[in-house]
Protein backbone atom coordinates (compact mmCIF):
# COMPACT_ATOMS: atom_id res chain seq x y z
CA UNK A 1 0.00 0.00 0.00
CA UNK A 2 1.32 3.41 -0.92
CA UNK A 3 -1.14 6.21 -0.35
CA UNK A 4 -0.22 9.43 -2.16
CA UNK A 5 -0.26 12.76 -0.35
CA UNK A 6 -1.03 16.21 -1.76
CA UNK A 7 -0.59 19.37 0.32
CA UNK A 8 -2.64 22.38 -0.78
CA UNK A 9 -1.81 25.74 0.74
CA UNK A 10 -1.95 29.45 -0.02
CA UNK A 11 1.74 29.66 0.78
CA UNK A 12 4.51 27.64 -0.85
CA UNK A 13 6.74 28.31 2.17
CA UNK A 14 4.05 27.05 4.55
CA UNK A 15 3.42 23.88 2.53
CA UNK A 16 7.10 23.07 2.10
CA UNK A 17 7.82 23.63 5.78
CA UNK A 18 4.86 21.49 6.83
CA UNK A 19 6.15 18.72 4.57
CA UNK A 20 9.66 19.14 5.99
CA UNK A 21 8.25 18.82 9.49
CA UNK A 22 6.29 15.69 8.59
CA UNK A 23 9.20 14.07 6.79
CA UNK A 24 11.29 14.32 9.97
CA UNK A 25 9.22 11.36 11.07
CA UNK A 26 10.31 9.29 8.10
CA UNK A 27 13.39 7.15 8.41
CA UNK A 28 13.32 5.40 5.08
CA UNK A 29 11.90 6.33 1.72
CA UNK A 30 9.40 9.20 1.93
CA UNK A 31 5.85 8.57 0.70
CA UNK A 32 4.81 10.06 -2.65
CA UNK A 33 4.07 13.65 -1.61
CA UNK A 34 3.61 16.83 -3.63
CA UNK A 35 2.69 20.39 -2.74
CA UNK A 36 0.32 22.59 -4.71
CA UNK A 37 0.76 25.96 -3.08
CA UNK A 38 0.91 29.64 -3.86
CA UNK A 39 0.20 31.42 -7.10
CA UNK A 40 2.34 31.09 -10.22
CA UNK A 41 3.92 34.49 -9.59
CA UNK A 42 5.01 33.48 -6.10
CA UNK A 43 2.17 35.14 -4.21
CA UNK A 44 -0.37 33.77 -1.74
CA UNK A 45 -3.18 31.76 -3.28
CA UNK A 46 -4.31 28.37 -4.49
CA UNK A 47 -4.40 26.88 -7.97
CA UNK A 48 -6.79 24.07 -8.90
CA UNK A 49 -4.73 23.15 -11.97
CA UNK A 50 -1.67 22.70 -9.77
CA UNK A 51 -3.72 20.48 -7.45
CA UNK A 52 -4.81 18.41 -10.44
CA UNK A 53 -1.18 17.96 -11.56
CA UNK A 54 0.00 17.07 -8.06
CA UNK A 55 -2.70 14.41 -7.68
CA UNK A 56 -1.66 12.89 -10.99
CA UNK A 57 1.94 12.64 -9.83
CA UNK A 58 1.17 10.74 -6.61
CA UNK A 59 -1.80 8.60 -7.66
CA UNK A 60 -0.28 5.14 -7.70
CA UNK A 61 -3.59 3.29 -7.40
CA UNK A 62 -3.80 3.02 -3.60
CA UNK A 63 -5.55 6.35 -3.16
CA UNK A 64 -4.55 9.95 -2.53
CA UNK A 65 -5.23 12.10 0.50
CA UNK A 66 -5.34 15.89 0.13
CA UNK A 67 -4.52 18.23 3.00
CA UNK A 68 -5.84 21.81 2.71
CA UNK A 69 -5.15 24.97 4.68
CA UNK A 70 -7.75 27.75 4.66
CA UNK A 71 -10.39 29.37 2.48
CA UNK A 72 -9.97 28.74 -1.22
CA UNK A 73 -7.67 25.75 -0.66
CA UNK A 74 -10.74 23.60 -0.12
CA UNK A 75 -12.54 24.74 -3.25
CA UNK A 76 -9.38 24.55 -5.36
CA UNK A 77 -8.83 21.01 -4.09
CA UNK A 78 -12.40 20.00 -4.98
CA UNK A 79 -12.04 21.48 -8.44
CA UNK A 80 -8.57 19.93 -8.83
CA UNK A 81 -10.03 16.47 -8.16
CA UNK A 82 -12.81 17.13 -10.64
CA UNK A 83 -10.34 18.31 -13.30
CA UNK A 84 -8.15 15.26 -12.67
CA UNK A 85 -11.06 12.96 -13.51
CA UNK A 86 -10.27 9.29 -12.90
CA UNK A 87 -13.41 8.39 -10.92
CA UNK A 88 -11.81 4.99 -10.25
CA UNK A 89 -9.19 6.67 -8.06
CA UNK A 90 -9.94 7.08 -4.35
CA UNK A 91 -9.02 10.71 -3.73
CA UNK A 92 -10.09 12.31 -0.46
CA UNK A 93 -9.83 15.81 0.92
CA UNK A 94 -9.27 15.33 4.63
CA UNK A 95 -11.02 17.33 7.35
CA UNK A 96 -7.74 17.25 9.23
CA UNK A 97 -5.68 19.96 10.93
CA UNK A 98 -3.07 21.04 8.41
CA UNK A 99 0.15 20.42 10.30
CA UNK A 100 -0.82 17.72 12.79
CA UNK A 101 -2.87 15.88 10.19
CA UNK A 102 -0.04 15.91 7.69
CA UNK A 103 2.41 14.54 10.24
CA UNK A 104 0.03 11.76 11.22
CA UNK A 105 -0.84 10.98 7.62
CA UNK A 106 2.78 10.78 6.52
CA UNK A 107 3.61 8.39 9.37
CA UNK A 108 0.72 6.15 8.40
CA UNK A 109 1.48 6.25 4.68
CA UNK A 110 5.14 5.41 5.21
CA UNK A 111 4.09 2.47 7.38
CA UNK A 112 2.12 1.08 4.47
CA UNK A 113 -1.33 1.90 5.85
CA UNK A 114 -4.33 1.93 3.54
CA UNK A 115 -6.19 5.12 2.77
CA UNK A 116 -8.86 4.49 5.43
CA UNK A 117 -6.20 4.35 8.15
CA UNK A 118 -4.33 7.35 6.78
CA UNK A 119 -7.54 9.37 6.69
CA UNK A 120 -8.70 8.32 10.14
CA UNK A 121 -5.35 9.04 11.77
CA UNK A 122 -5.03 12.40 10.09
CA UNK A 123 -8.54 13.46 10.98
CA UNK A 124 -8.04 12.58 14.64
CA UNK A 125 -4.68 14.31 14.79
CA UNK A 126 -5.86 16.99 17.20
CA UNK A 127 -6.52 14.41 19.91
CA UNK A 128 -3.13 14.73 21.64
CA UNK A 129 -3.52 18.49 21.85
CA UNK A 130 -7.09 18.15 23.09
CA UNK A 131 -6.01 15.57 25.65
CA UNK A 132 -3.10 17.65 26.91
CA UNK A 133 -5.18 20.78 27.23
CA UNK A 134 -8.11 18.97 28.76
CA UNK A 135 -10.45 19.92 25.93
CA UNK A 136 -11.39 16.31 25.48
CA UNK A 137 -10.64 13.29 27.65
CA UNK A 138 -7.88 11.03 26.42
CA UNK A 139 -9.37 8.03 24.67
CA UNK A 140 -10.04 5.18 27.05
CA UNK A 141 -11.14 1.65 26.40
CA UNK A 142 -11.91 -1.50 28.28
CA UNK A 143 -9.19 -3.08 30.39
CA UNK A 144 -7.04 -4.77 27.74
CA UNK A 145 -6.22 -7.71 29.99
CA UNK A 146 -9.82 -8.64 30.71
CA UNK A 147 -10.93 -9.60 27.24
CA UNK A 148 -11.02 -13.20 26.14
CA UNK A 149 -8.94 -12.46 23.06
CA UNK A 150 -5.81 -11.24 24.82
CA UNK A 151 -3.06 -13.57 23.69
CA UNK A 152 0.20 -11.94 24.64
CA UNK A 153 0.95 -9.38 27.33
CA UNK A 154 4.17 -7.78 28.39
CA UNK A 155 5.46 -4.58 29.93
CA UNK A 156 8.36 -2.35 29.02
CA UNK A 157 9.88 0.68 30.71
CA UNK A 158 10.62 3.77 28.64
CA UNK A 159 14.33 4.56 28.97
CA UNK A 160 14.89 7.32 26.49
CA UNK A 161 15.13 10.88 27.82
CA UNK A 162 12.26 12.34 25.89
CA UNK A 163 9.80 9.51 26.48
CA UNK A 164 7.39 8.42 23.79
CA UNK A 165 7.59 11.61 21.76
CA UNK A 166 6.77 11.89 18.11
CA UNK A 167 9.85 10.26 16.61
CA UNK A 168 9.90 7.15 18.82
CA UNK A 169 6.13 6.88 18.38
CA UNK A 170 6.60 6.86 14.61
CA UNK A 171 9.27 4.16 14.94
CA UNK A 172 6.98 2.11 17.18
CA UNK A 173 4.15 2.42 14.66
CA UNK A 174 6.45 1.16 11.90
CA UNK A 175 7.60 -1.75 14.06
CA UNK A 176 4.04 -2.66 15.07
CA UNK A 177 2.95 -2.75 11.44
CA UNK A 178 5.45 -5.52 10.69
CA UNK A 179 3.39 -8.04 12.63
CA UNK A 180 0.11 -9.73 11.90
CA UNK A 181 -1.33 -8.75 15.27
CA UNK A 182 -3.54 -6.14 16.89
CA UNK A 183 -1.38 -4.50 19.51
CA UNK A 184 -2.71 -2.21 22.23
CA UNK A 185 -0.53 -0.01 24.39
CA UNK A 186 -1.45 1.57 27.71
CA UNK A 187 0.41 3.75 30.16
CA UNK A 188 -0.97 3.20 33.64
CA UNK A 189 -4.59 4.30 33.51
CA UNK A 190 -4.20 6.01 30.14
CA UNK A 191 -5.16 4.02 27.10
CA UNK A 192 -5.14 1.51 25.67
CA UNK A 193 -4.48 2.78 22.18
CA UNK A 194 -3.43 1.00 19.03
CA UNK A 195 0.34 0.62 18.64
CA UNK A 196 -0.10 1.41 14.97
CA UNK A 197 -1.60 4.83 15.73
CA UNK A 198 0.95 7.58 16.29
CA UNK A 199 -1.88 9.85 17.35
CA UNK A 200 -3.08 7.32 19.89
CA UNK A 201 0.45 6.81 21.21
CA UNK A 202 0.87 10.54 21.63
CA UNK A 203 -2.19 10.66 23.88
CA UNK A 204 -0.49 8.26 26.31
CA UNK A 205 1.68 11.15 27.46
CA UNK A 206 4.38 8.55 28.24
CA UNK A 207 7.62 9.86 29.77
CA UNK A 208 10.97 8.40 30.74
CA UNK A 209 10.50 5.81 33.50
CA UNK A 210 6.84 5.09 32.64
CA UNK A 211 5.89 1.46 32.20
CA UNK A 212 4.02 0.68 29.01
CA UNK A 213 1.77 -2.34 28.89
CA UNK A 214 1.54 -4.15 25.57
CA UNK A 215 -1.35 -6.47 24.83
CA UNK A 216 -1.61 -8.20 21.48
CA UNK A 217 -4.01 -10.51 19.71
CA UNK A 218 -3.57 -12.27 16.40
CA UNK A 219 -1.30 -14.89 14.83
CA UNK A 220 1.94 -13.07 15.65
CA UNK A 221 0.86 -11.64 19.00
CA UNK A 222 3.71 -13.17 20.97
CA UNK A 223 6.44 -12.14 18.59
CA UNK A 224 4.93 -8.67 18.30
CA UNK A 225 4.91 -7.83 22.01
CA UNK A 226 8.38 -9.34 22.46
CA UNK A 227 9.79 -7.29 19.61
CA UNK A 228 8.09 -4.04 20.65
CA UNK A 229 9.10 -4.46 24.29
CA UNK A 230 12.71 -5.00 23.23
CA UNK A 231 12.52 -1.99 20.97
CA UNK A 232 11.14 0.20 23.80
CA UNK A 233 13.65 -0.94 26.44
CA UNK A 234 16.47 -0.39 23.93
CA UNK A 235 15.41 3.25 23.75
CA UNK A 236 14.19 3.02 20.13
CA UNK A 237 17.80 3.00 19.02
CA UNK A 238 18.10 6.66 20.01
CA UNK B 1 -24.39 25.52 -36.65
CA UNK B 2 -26.91 28.14 -37.77
CA UNK B 3 -26.23 31.20 -39.83
CA UNK B 4 -25.07 34.32 -38.06
CA UNK B 5 -27.91 36.76 -37.43
CA UNK B 6 -27.95 40.08 -35.67
CA UNK B 7 -28.98 38.29 -32.48
CA UNK B 8 -25.95 36.01 -32.43
CA UNK B 9 -22.84 36.60 -30.38
CA UNK B 10 -19.84 35.62 -32.47
CA UNK B 11 -16.71 34.10 -31.02
CA UNK B 12 -14.96 37.42 -31.63
CA UNK B 13 -17.65 39.23 -29.63
CA UNK B 14 -17.36 36.68 -26.85
CA UNK B 15 -13.58 37.20 -26.77
CA UNK B 16 -14.25 40.94 -26.70
CA UNK B 17 -16.68 40.34 -23.82
CA UNK B 18 -13.93 38.72 -21.76
CA UNK B 19 -11.45 41.44 -22.77
CA UNK B 20 -13.84 44.19 -21.68
CA UNK B 21 -14.61 42.33 -18.44
CA UNK B 22 -10.88 42.34 -17.73
CA UNK B 23 -10.77 46.05 -18.54
CA UNK B 24 -13.59 46.93 -16.16
CA UNK B 25 -12.02 44.80 -13.43
CA UNK B 26 -8.70 46.58 -13.93
CA UNK B 27 -10.40 50.01 -13.74
CA UNK B 28 -12.13 49.00 -10.51
CA UNK B 29 -9.30 47.07 -8.94
CA UNK B 30 -8.87 49.44 -6.00
CA UNK B 31 -12.61 49.69 -5.48
CA UNK B 32 -12.98 45.89 -5.31
CA UNK B 33 -10.06 45.65 -2.92
CA UNK B 34 -11.60 48.37 -0.72
CA UNK B 35 -14.87 46.42 -0.60
CA UNK B 36 -12.93 43.27 0.27
CA UNK B 37 -10.84 44.96 2.94
CA UNK B 38 -14.04 45.80 4.81
CA UNK B 39 -15.25 42.21 5.12
CA UNK B 40 -12.57 39.96 3.62
CA UNK B 41 -8.85 39.67 3.03
CA UNK B 42 -8.43 42.70 0.77
CA UNK B 43 -7.26 40.78 -2.27
CA UNK B 44 -10.31 40.55 -4.55
CA UNK B 45 -9.30 43.43 -6.81
CA UNK B 46 -5.72 42.32 -7.22
CA UNK B 47 -6.71 38.67 -7.64
CA UNK B 48 -9.35 39.36 -10.27
CA UNK B 49 -7.13 41.82 -12.15
CA UNK B 50 -4.31 39.27 -12.30
CA UNK B 51 -6.64 36.47 -13.40
CA UNK B 52 -8.58 38.38 -16.02
CA UNK B 53 -5.37 39.86 -17.48
CA UNK B 54 -4.11 36.29 -17.89
CA UNK B 55 -7.39 35.38 -19.62
CA UNK B 56 -6.87 38.20 -22.11
CA UNK B 57 -3.39 36.93 -22.97
CA UNK B 58 -4.89 33.60 -24.13
CA UNK B 59 -7.93 34.88 -26.06
CA UNK B 60 -6.35 34.32 -29.48
CA UNK B 61 -5.78 30.63 -28.90
CA UNK B 62 -9.35 29.35 -29.34
CA UNK B 63 -11.27 28.79 -32.57
CA UNK B 64 -14.56 27.72 -31.02
CA UNK B 65 -16.78 29.15 -28.31
CA UNK B 66 -16.42 26.14 -26.03
CA UNK B 67 -12.62 26.20 -26.29
CA UNK B 68 -12.59 29.96 -25.65
CA UNK B 69 -14.70 29.72 -22.50
CA UNK B 70 -13.00 26.58 -21.15
CA UNK B 71 -9.56 28.10 -21.64
CA UNK B 72 -10.67 31.30 -19.92
CA UNK B 73 -12.07 29.29 -17.01
CA UNK B 74 -8.94 27.18 -16.63
CA UNK B 75 -6.80 30.31 -16.73
CA UNK B 76 -8.84 31.87 -13.93
CA UNK B 77 -8.58 28.82 -11.66
CA UNK B 78 -4.80 28.88 -12.14
CA UNK B 79 -4.17 32.58 -11.74
CA UNK B 80 -6.74 34.24 -9.46
CA UNK B 81 -5.46 32.59 -6.28
CA UNK B 82 -8.48 33.15 -4.08
CA UNK B 83 -11.89 31.50 -3.95
CA UNK B 84 -12.99 33.64 -6.89
CA UNK B 85 -10.67 31.51 -9.05
CA UNK B 86 -12.54 28.22 -8.69
CA UNK B 87 -15.88 30.07 -8.74
CA UNK B 88 -15.39 32.25 -11.83
CA UNK B 89 -13.39 29.41 -13.39
CA UNK B 90 -16.22 26.93 -12.89
CA UNK B 91 -18.73 29.46 -14.23
CA UNK B 92 -16.84 29.85 -17.52
CA UNK B 93 -15.78 26.22 -17.87
CA UNK B 94 -19.32 24.89 -17.33
CA UNK B 95 -20.58 27.57 -19.69
CA UNK B 96 -18.11 26.36 -22.31
CA UNK B 97 -19.11 22.74 -21.77
CA UNK B 98 -22.73 23.73 -22.43
CA UNK B 99 -22.18 25.58 -25.71
CA UNK B 100 -20.63 22.83 -27.78
CA UNK B 101 -18.24 23.19 -30.68
CA UNK B 102 -19.71 26.35 -32.24
CA UNK B 103 -18.51 29.78 -33.37
CA UNK B 104 -21.52 31.86 -32.32
CA UNK B 105 -24.34 31.81 -29.77
CA UNK B 106 -27.90 33.04 -30.06
CA UNK B 107 -29.34 35.03 -27.17
CA UNK B 108 -31.13 31.90 -25.97
CA UNK B 109 -28.00 29.75 -26.31
CA UNK B 110 -25.94 32.30 -24.41
CA UNK B 111 -28.55 32.42 -21.63
CA UNK B 112 -28.72 28.62 -21.47
CA UNK B 113 -24.93 28.29 -21.30
CA UNK B 114 -24.69 31.00 -18.66
CA UNK B 115 -27.34 29.15 -16.64
CA UNK B 116 -25.25 25.96 -16.82
CA UNK B 117 -22.26 27.96 -15.62
CA UNK B 118 -24.20 29.48 -12.75
CA UNK B 119 -25.48 26.04 -11.72
CA UNK B 120 -21.89 24.82 -11.66
CA UNK B 121 -20.79 27.82 -9.61
CA UNK B 122 -23.61 27.29 -7.10
CA UNK B 123 -22.69 23.59 -6.77
CA UNK B 124 -19.01 24.47 -6.31
CA UNK B 125 -19.67 27.14 -3.69
CA UNK B 126 -22.61 25.34 -2.03
CA UNK B 127 -24.18 28.76 -2.09
CA UNK B 128 -27.77 29.89 -1.86
CA UNK B 129 -29.40 33.13 -2.85
CA UNK B 130 -29.07 35.60 0.01
CA UNK B 131 -25.74 34.29 1.30
CA UNK B 132 -24.16 37.62 0.28
CA UNK B 133 -22.12 36.22 -2.61
CA UNK B 134 -21.64 36.47 -6.38
CA UNK B 135 -24.84 34.46 -6.78
CA UNK B 136 -26.89 37.37 -5.47
CA UNK B 137 -25.89 39.40 -8.53
CA UNK B 138 -25.63 36.60 -11.09
CA UNK B 139 -28.92 34.82 -10.39
CA UNK B 140 -31.23 37.82 -10.85
CA UNK B 141 -29.25 38.83 -13.95
CA UNK B 142 -29.77 35.38 -15.45
CA UNK B 143 -33.44 35.47 -14.53
CA UNK B 144 -33.73 38.80 -16.36
CA UNK B 145 -31.90 37.39 -19.37
CA UNK B 146 -34.18 34.35 -19.45
CA UNK B 147 -37.22 36.64 -19.23
CA UNK B 148 -35.90 38.67 -22.17
CA UNK B 149 -35.41 35.50 -24.19
CA UNK B 150 -38.93 34.35 -23.34
CA UNK B 151 -40.31 37.74 -24.39
CA UNK B 152 -38.40 37.57 -27.67
CA UNK B 153 -36.24 40.54 -26.74
CA UNK B 154 -32.95 40.91 -28.61
CA UNK B 155 -29.51 42.22 -27.81
CA UNK B 156 -28.65 44.84 -26.68
CA UNK B 157 -31.89 45.31 -24.69
CA UNK B 158 -31.54 41.84 -23.14
CA UNK B 159 -28.02 42.66 -21.97
CA UNK B 160 -29.09 45.99 -20.50
CA UNK B 161 -31.93 44.34 -18.57
CA UNK B 162 -29.54 41.71 -17.22
CA UNK B 163 -26.99 44.34 -16.20
CA UNK B 164 -29.64 46.33 -14.36
CA UNK B 165 -30.80 43.22 -12.51
CA UNK B 166 -27.21 42.33 -11.61
CA UNK B 167 -26.64 45.81 -10.19
CA UNK B 168 -29.85 45.63 -8.15
CA UNK B 169 -28.81 42.22 -6.82
CA UNK B 170 -25.35 43.54 -5.97
CA UNK B 171 -26.80 46.51 -4.08
CA UNK B 172 -29.12 44.19 -2.21
CA UNK B 173 -26.11 42.35 -0.73
CA UNK B 174 -25.21 45.37 1.42
CA UNK B 175 -27.74 44.78 4.24
CA UNK B 176 -27.21 40.99 4.23
CA UNK B 177 -25.25 38.91 6.74
CA UNK B 178 -22.47 37.00 4.99
CA UNK B 179 -22.90 33.26 5.21
CA UNK B 180 -19.99 32.12 3.01
CA UNK B 181 -16.29 32.73 2.82
CA UNK B 182 -14.13 34.78 5.10
CA UNK B 183 -16.80 37.46 5.53
CA UNK B 184 -18.96 34.89 7.31
CA UNK B 185 -16.58 35.05 10.28
CA UNK B 186 -17.77 38.62 10.82
CA UNK B 187 -21.41 37.62 11.23
CA UNK B 188 -23.55 40.71 11.82
CA UNK B 189 -20.55 42.99 11.32
CA UNK B 190 -20.75 42.14 7.61
CA UNK B 191 -24.04 44.07 7.48
CA UNK B 192 -23.68 47.41 5.69
CA UNK B 193 -20.93 46.29 3.34
CA UNK B 194 -21.44 45.32 -0.29
CA UNK B 195 -20.16 41.88 -1.26
CA UNK B 196 -17.03 42.25 -3.43
CA UNK B 197 -17.82 39.12 -5.46
CA UNK B 198 -21.29 40.41 -6.25
CA UNK B 199 -19.71 43.70 -7.31
CA UNK B 200 -17.24 42.07 -9.71
CA UNK B 201 -19.99 39.78 -11.05
CA UNK B 202 -21.94 42.77 -12.33
CA UNK B 203 -18.96 43.62 -14.57
CA UNK B 204 -19.72 40.50 -16.65
CA UNK B 205 -23.00 42.14 -17.69
CA UNK B 206 -21.55 45.65 -17.95
CA UNK B 207 -19.00 44.16 -20.35
CA UNK B 208 -21.77 42.49 -22.35
CA UNK B 209 -23.55 45.84 -22.69
CA UNK B 210 -20.30 47.41 -23.93
CA UNK B 211 -19.81 44.69 -26.54
CA UNK B 212 -23.36 44.94 -27.85
CA UNK B 213 -23.77 48.66 -27.44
Amino acid sequence: MTVGIVVVSHSLALAESAVELALQMVHGDPPPIRVAAGTMDGGLGTDAAAVMAAIGEVDGGDGVVVFVDIGSALMSAELGIELYGHPESDIRILAAPFVEGLVAGVVQAVGGAGIDDVARESESALKPKHAHLGVEPAPTGPDPTSGPTAEAITEAVLVNETGLHARPAALLVAEARRFDADILVSNGLIGPVSASSSIGLATLNARKGDTLRLVATGPQAGAAVESLAGFITAGFGE
Amino acid sequence: MGTVTSTDLTIDQLADWLRRFAGIVEQNKSYLTDLDSAIGDADHGANMARGTAAVVSHLDEANTVDALLKKAGMTLVSTVGGTSGPLYGTLLMKMGMATGNVTQLSTAEFARAFRAGLDGLIARGKTELGDKTMVDALAPALDALDASVADGAQWPDAAAAAAAAAAAGRDATTPLIARKGRASYLGERSIGHMDPGAASSTYLFDALVEVLG
